[in-house]
């Protein structure tokens, strides 16, 4: 057969019912009364996945991303429309399923490989790669409740990377395990598809695969928003993850005296902040600097020092703004720093205050700045900085 | 190329369906081989807990109906007479028990892995079978230690087992399809079993009843198994032909279970 797809997804429906409560009286249950108001967890979903594409499957919390996931392994029926898999299907909705606490590694291999559908003489032709990927073969004999929960993932995961199929729907299965335990899943993704298997991967982390993936869905509120090359899909993604985020508010604390974090009594005695400034956000050109100025008295000759640090409107720091400067002794002080703007996108900012004694924290003033750039030159909204204008250099060699 | 096809209208034949389940056969087969090992793993007594357990219920129960009551079991030992009863029992009880939550208490892989969702229930025929067979074996002794003698007709004991496993599956079952709906039921099981136990022949010979309440033991299919069983062991005349409506039963039973299997298979993950 030259088919060259591997799914084909048609006008995929999922419906579920909002329920009140888990507990349904068995008469509303029988009648086919599903209680509560229907909602769509998929709705009209089209795709098509070609054989040997690795795709990965993002979207914020309740998008639909599992459901689609578990209709395709067949673990929920869908409510309209149909689903063509060319190939054998390995689902791997979670890692170390159907795991007996009390049986040992080298029980628990062989009854996790059957339930993953793998018969014996295959899981014993597999053994040695098994033992070999889990890494602790002195350990095979001990009861895996014993395990440490590193172990009992590299078990789980080893008896996974040996199941045959051609088509592996991974769920999530990045958002367990460490650093290493992703490593080792993103080395077998990149092994298998070179093997030419199909890859379908749910994640929250596209970051981490998205160079692994040849395509990337969105999926956001029951329906597919983008399927296309990573790169475009991740900034998109980015970009939803920020509208559908909760923001912080941008008003700025007026009094930032009143609001700050001590974290040093004794020394933050010495110091008080009046007011603070930002200067210069709203023309923008080629070279223009913003100016965050704060204003303080200082009454000790211990040395101080002050950064900024800036952050976006979740509040996730983006920057540190730091300088060399320090603060002998006492009086009155403007502090400022010039952040050039064609570093920073257009975007709402928080800026923190950090002060510092000697090189002890001492003070923080909270959301003290605030401001917004709008930048006509840049297209892009979200906060990904993106570092156009460095120096860089293309020189051209000779071919010997 | 394998090639399938996912739709709600795409419904499934009972050849294909059977088919599958049989496909699946070494998943139930691992899951019922979990759970031996795990009920036994790193107990004390293993698999003499089921021994023991036996032989406690025997000495209980000959105490209350062989000396005390005195029921008449014929020419045969108190022991001998009620044993294959008590195993039968347990057995069913245990398939019965045990179903009512095959299916709610494997949410974690129902929710993410495929397979014959029947196969849950039917993995749990082997852990039972276990006791079963200890329970025999302890039989076996006891009855040679009576002095009792084998007859031919033993042979035909495999039989009276498949009937049995095909009893406890017709009501475990429908147990485990209907505790989707009625989440206590495991709870009202138990309750059920500890009543019907008395009116199933375990303790007395089917035939001190009355003939105006036999009926009672007509339509229990597990009254039918032990009368075969006893009347196999003790090479007696076989039972009246009323146990036949029980067989009937749980045919009918049995049967339609698997449909309705077929028929929710899907939709038992939303049903959780």
């Amino acid at each position: 057969m030259t088919n060259t797809k591997a799914i084909i997804i048609k006008d995929l429906c999922k419906e579920y019912y909002k329920k009140d409560s888990s507990q349904k009286s068995f008469w509303s249950k029988l009648k086919g009364n599903k209680g509560g108001q229907p909602f769509y967890a998929l709705k009209d979903i089209n795709l098509e996945i070609n054989r040997g594409e690795v795709i990965g499957i993002i979207g914020p919390n309740g998008a639909g991303k599992s459901t689609l996931l578990k209709i395709l392994a067949e673990v929920t029926p869908p409510t309209a429309g149909s689903v063509e898999i060319f190939g054998k299907v390995a689902s791997i909705l979670q890692v170390g399923i159907g795991f007996q606490q009390e049986l040992t590694g080298y029980e628990n291999i062989f009854l996790s490989g059957n339930i993953y559908g793998l018969k014996r003489n295959i899981i014993e032709s597999k053994f040695d790669s098994i033992v070999d990927m889990f890494g602790f073969p002195d350990f095979l004999h001990t009861p895996v409740k014993y395990y440490s929960s590193g172990m009992y993932m590299r078990l789980a995961f080893a008896v996974i990377a040996n199941i045959d199929a051609d088509i592996y729907l991974l769920d999530e299965v990045l958002s367990v395990g460490d650093l290493n335990f992703r490593d080792k899943v993103l080395n077998m993704i990149s092994k298998m598809s070179g093997k030419g298997k199909t890859i379908l991967i749910v994640t929250h982390a596209p970051d981490t695969i998205y160079a692994y993936c040849d395509k990337i869905a969105i999926l956001n509120k029951a329906q597919i928003l983008k399927f296309g090359k990573p790169q475009n899909c991740i900034a998109k993604y980015n970009l939803l993850a920020y509208e559908n985020a909760e923001k912080q508010n941008l008003t700025i604390n007026r009094n930032i005296e009143n609001n700050k974090t001590i974290i040093d009594n004794n020394l933050s005695k010495h110091f008080q902040t009046h007011s603070a400034e930002v200067i210069n956000t709203d023309t923008y050109f080629q070279g223009n600097e913003l100016e965050l100025e704060v204003k303080f008295t200082k009454s000790s000759n211990i040395k101080f020092r002050i950064s900024y640090i800036i952050k976006d409107e979740l509040n996730k720091p983006i920057a540190e703004i730091k300088s060399n400067i320090t603060i002998k002794d006492s009086g009155n002080y403007k502090y400022k720093a010039f952040v050039p703007t064609r570093l920073l996108n257009n975007f709402n900012y928080l800026v923190d205050i950090f002060v510092y004694a000697e090189t002890k924290l001492c003070v923080i003033y909270p959301k003290a700045l605030s401001f917004k750039l709008t930048n006509k030159n840049k297209d892009s909204s979200f906060c990904m900085l993106e570092f156009n204008d460095f120096k860089c250099e293309l020189l051209k060699e000779s071919n010997n | 190329m394998e090639h399938k096809l996912i739709s709600p209208k795409n419904k499934m034949s009972l050849h294909s369906y059977l088919k599958l389940i049989w496909d699946y056969r070494y998943f139930s087969h691992s899951l019922a081989i979990g759970e031996i090992k795990n009920k036994y793993a790193r107990t004390f007594t293993g698999l003499f807990l089921s021994v023991i357990q036996t032989l406690i219920g025997l000495a209980v129960y000959w105490l209350i109906f062989g000396i005390a009551i005195k029921i008449d079991t014929g020419d045969i030992p108190y022991p001998v007479f009620a044993l294959p009863g008590i195993i039968v029992w347990q057995y069913f009880s245990y398939l019965v028990g045990n179903s009512s939550g095959a299916l709610t208490n494997s949410e974690h892989l129902i929710n993410k892995l495929y397979f014959p969702r029947i196969n849950l229930t039917l993995a749990k025929v082997l852990p039972g079978l276990i006791d079963f067979g200890s329970g025999f074996l302890v039989f076996i002794v006891i009855f040679l230690s009576f002095g009792v003698s084998f007859s031919i007709s033993w042979l035909a004991i495999p039989l009276v087992v498949i009937v049995l496993i095909i009893c406890g599956l017709a009501l475990g079952l429908w147990t485990s399809i209907l505790s989707l709906y009625i989440r206590d039921l495991s709870q009202i099981i138990i309750q059920v079993t500890n009543f019907l136990i008395f009116v199933t022949p375990v303790f007395y010979p089917g035939t001190i009843v009355p003939d105006n309440f036999r009926f009672i033991l007509y339509l229990n299919p597990v009254a039918g198994i032990i009368e075969y069983f006893r009347a196999i062991l003790f090479g007696n005349a076989l039972p009246d032909n009323g146990y036949l409506i029980g067989f009937a039963i749980i045919t009918v039973l049995f049967v339609s279970a698997i449909f309705v299997y077929k028929r929710i298979e899907k939709q038992i993950t939303d049903l959780l």
